[in-house]
């Protein structure tokens, strides 16, 4: 019979396992806040006090107030037409859960990861062949550079992230309550007075999280000749060469997106708490007067153009073009390369986003935690590089930063939140009891997190990789400052090609993007399925 | 020994118990009986060392497990067998894995002989090698309190164990899991909403309490 006295013999001591434990979160939470300890470290250390007061004038002056009124401005509108087309066009794809038309779900999916400056190329392309069409319906405004246009890219670019947002948010829905109410309302009731509230905090939530993404991004306005507050904050630190500068100059910013973020850290944890476990099917069709249909018929329209419409240009472009094929033989190395950075970005950030995704599971009522663990979304892309640069620049550390390890740990520092909250859901997808059981009657903690806890978070750890490995492909803001010299990612080389114009060699690349991130989904998800259905079979 | 001193413990919803103690000799089984929500699993949970007291002391064998907040020697190492309300198997192993799993080292070898004794004597050898969402919920209750006593632990820690089994089948897994418990001599705790299983076990008997005070040595 095993007896406590097993205890002084059996691996690791509970109290230092506990001190371990707490050591890999410090260290983890290191990595995460390197960028901003780069910022603040020279701050406190006493930067140049001359470039120091400047700052501080630069952000007071009106100029800087009138440039952070805009961007608010642009990114609230377009989180505002997103989630509008994003709910209706959503809710339709959910209404017909069963039917083929919810496989539109898969082009959402594949659509979540490209990045936004691909949306921004498209329109462009499309909109110069047309210019005196727009010219004639909006009148005097500009229509291919500009703000109009720069929020409705963005709206765009957006658009499948939300809908995505909404289709996870009403698949998490029980389905009981949902037949239940159907026996006493008509169904545009049930939409208005029993969905829509239910889902609301995750959609308020999910607003608060476009908005963070849309105010630190700065490739969309950029080509369409605006500048945003975040492109600012890129412009000061190429002026001054001060990583304190930039740090106070995007005070404003990290100070609306931190709100935003502890705000939508609140709704989450509640989300994550109340609702069920399972999608709902319909029973029977969902019945909707006419003009209601319509509406959602045509933002579900929207989406689906969207989807053929980035894949359709793209190919149009790298056909009808000229040097598609060289460009690709040219970056050959720079696809290698993108792919060596994503692979180490999914690694790297597994062990992290577990260790965080544990601390939020163990310590789920204190709010501190989530705002510590999501904290590093609000900090702006460029504002990640140049932090990076600084803690290149104090430790001195060359070789590193001429590998590939820096533009993966820029990634790694800006998305890595993603990838824990994915983990953490996948916990609270697990029936306590069997942890708990686990945890009773696993022979010593190595068991217990290799037999028990790994195997059942392996749909978890195999989307958080995919997530982490996919965005580090599309991300440009960061890697750009931090790329060594000589090396090359496919986002920086489209960036490239773009001052020099080659449309075919642009579009060419960003077809290769999007067909790395479809391949890594469409993986992640057979994969998914295949461990779902291993654990939870019957269930979506 | 099972040795609780003046335990409280509160969640969100309100405070589950107040000034509990409780004394359970080596060898010795009582039997819990209460409404739900009366803390009777929370009680279960403190010892296994699932949940920490707010307040207070426990004791397994003379060693301070648990006190004020703090899970001092871990579920693990406690040498408990606990068997869950809900079934609680792990999903990705088969009946035999799942009652394996629990079995001590010392025991390496004999595994599978062992998981396939018990498999006979609950009447469910057919279902050795089914995944656990082939099998019914009769049937992975079954399996729960054999991998509980698999794990041939000091402690057995039963939570409404028999509430899924028909009446003949509750019978026969009572006769069953108690000729193992005082074969083995092991200290039992077990709760129930039920006074009808209370009284076919024919143990001792408490009603929970909030300010329960029990001493059986």
């Amino acid at each position: 019979m095993t007896s406590l006295s097993l205890f002084k013999y059996y691996h690791l001591p509970y109290p230092v396992v506990k001190i371990l434990f707490h050591i890999a979160t410090f260290l983890s939470l290191l990595i995460l806040y390197c960028p901003l300890l780069g910022l603040i470290v020279p701050l406190i250390t006493g930067g140049d006090v001359e470039i120091f007061n400047q700052s501080i004038l630069q952000l007071i002056s009106p100029a800087t107030i009138l440039l952070l009124t805009r961007s608010i401005f642009l990114s609230s509108l377009s989180v505002l037409i997103a989630m509008f087309i994003a709910y209706y066009a959503g809710t339709w794809i959910w209404m017909r859960n069963g039917t083929v038309l919810s496989s539109v779900r898969w082009l959402v999916i594949m659509l979540i990861p490209v990045p936004a400056y691909i949306f921004a190329l498209n329109v462009s392309y499309v909109l110069s062949y047309t210019p005196s069409l727009i010219k004639v319906s909006w009148g005097v405004l500009s229509p291919i550079q500009g703000w109009t246009i720069s929020i409705l890219v963005q709206a765009i670019a957006f658009l499948p992230l939300a809908t995505g947002i909404v289709i996870l948010s009403l698949d998490l829905l029980d389905s009981s309550i949902i037949d239940s109410a159907r026996m006493f309302q008509s169904d545009r009731c049930i939409l208005r007075r029993v969905i829509l509230p239910l889902i609301s905090p995750f959609l308020l939530c999910g607003a608060g999280i476009l908005f963070v993404l849309s105010i630190t991004e700065y490739t969309i306005p950029s080509l369409f000749s605006v500048t945003v507050y975040s492109m600012g904050i890129f412009a000061a630190y190429s002026a001054t060469n001060d990583p304190a500068s930039s740090l106070i100059l995007s005070l404003p910013i990290l100070g609306i997106t931190v709100f935003l973020i502890s705000w939508s850290a609140s709704q989450l944890k509640n989300t994550f708490q109340n609702f069920a476990l399972h999608s709902y099917t319909p029973v029977s069709r969902f019945i909707l007067p006419l003009q209601v249909r319509l509406v959602y018929l045509v933002c579900f329209l929207v989406l689906l153009i969207e989807g053929f419409f980035v894949i359709g240009i793209l190919v149009w472009q790298a056909m009808t073009g000229r040097g598609a094929l060289q460009s690709l033989l040219i970056s050959s190395g720079d696809i290698l390369y993108t792919l060596q950075i994503g692979i180490i970005v999914a690694v790297v950030s597994l062990p992290l986003a577990l260790i965080f995704a544990t601390k939020l599971y163990k310590r789920e009522k204190i709010g501190i935690y989530w705002i510590l663990i999501l904290i590093p979304l609000a900090i702006p892309a460029p504002l990640t590089g140049i932090g990076l640069i600084s803690v290149m620049q104090c430790l001195n550390i060359s070789l590193l930063s001429d590998s590939a390890f820096f533009p993966a740990l820029a990634s790694i520092t800006r998305f890595i939140p993603f990838a824990a909250l994915i983990l953490f859901a996948c916990m609270k997808q697990i029936n306590p009891d069997i942890l708990h059981a686990g945890q009773v009657f696993g022979k010593n903690l190595w068991i217990i997190i290799n037999r028990i806890y790994l195997p059942l978070l392996i749909p978890g750890l195999l989307a958080a990789a995919g997530v982490m490995l996919v965005f580090s492909v599309g991300e440009l803001g960061a890697t750009l400052l931090v790329l060594p010299p000589g090396s090359s990612t496919i986002t920086i080389r489209v960036y490239n090609y773009l001052h020099y114009g080659g449309s075919a060699s642009v579009a060419a690349l960003c077809l290769v993007t999007i067909s790395i991130i479809m391949m890594v989904v469409t993986t992640v998800i057979v994969l998914l399925k295949r461990e779902k259905e291993k654990l939870y079979p019957g269930k979506r | 020994m099972i040795l609780l001193k003046n335990i409280k413990k509160s969640f969100v919803s309100g405070l589950v118990i107040e000034d509990l103690s409780l004394v359970l000799g080596d060898g010795r089984t009582l039997i819990i009986q209460g409404p739900s929500g009366c803390g009777k699993s929370t009680l279960l949970r403190l010892i296994a060392g699932i949940e920490s007291p707010d307040s207070g002391e426990i004791w397994l064998n003379g060693i301070l497990v648990s006190n004020q907040e703090r899970i001092i020697v871990p579920s693990y190492h406690r040498s408990i067998g606990f068997v869950f309300q809900s079934p609680s198997l792990f999903p990705h192993m088969t009946v035999v894995e799942n009652i394996m799993f629990a079995m001590p080292d010392e025991c390496q070898g004999n595994h599978e002989k062992m998981a396939e004794d018990l498999l006979v004597q609950a009447d469910i050898i057919h279902i050795r090698d089914k995944n656990i969402h082939e099998i019914s919920g009769g049937e992975a209750q079954r399996v729960s309190i054999l991998r509980a006593l698999a794990a041939r632990s000091r402690y057995l820690l039963l939570d409404e164990p028999f509430t899924d089994l028909d009446p003949d089948m509750k019978i026969r897994m009572i006769q069953m899991v108690f000729g193992f418990i005082s074969d083995k001599n092991i200290t039992t705790i077990v709760v129930t909403h039920d006074r009808e299983d209370s009284q076919v076990i024919g143990e001792l008997v408490v009603d929970m309490d909030k300010n329960l005070k029990v001493d059986i040595r």
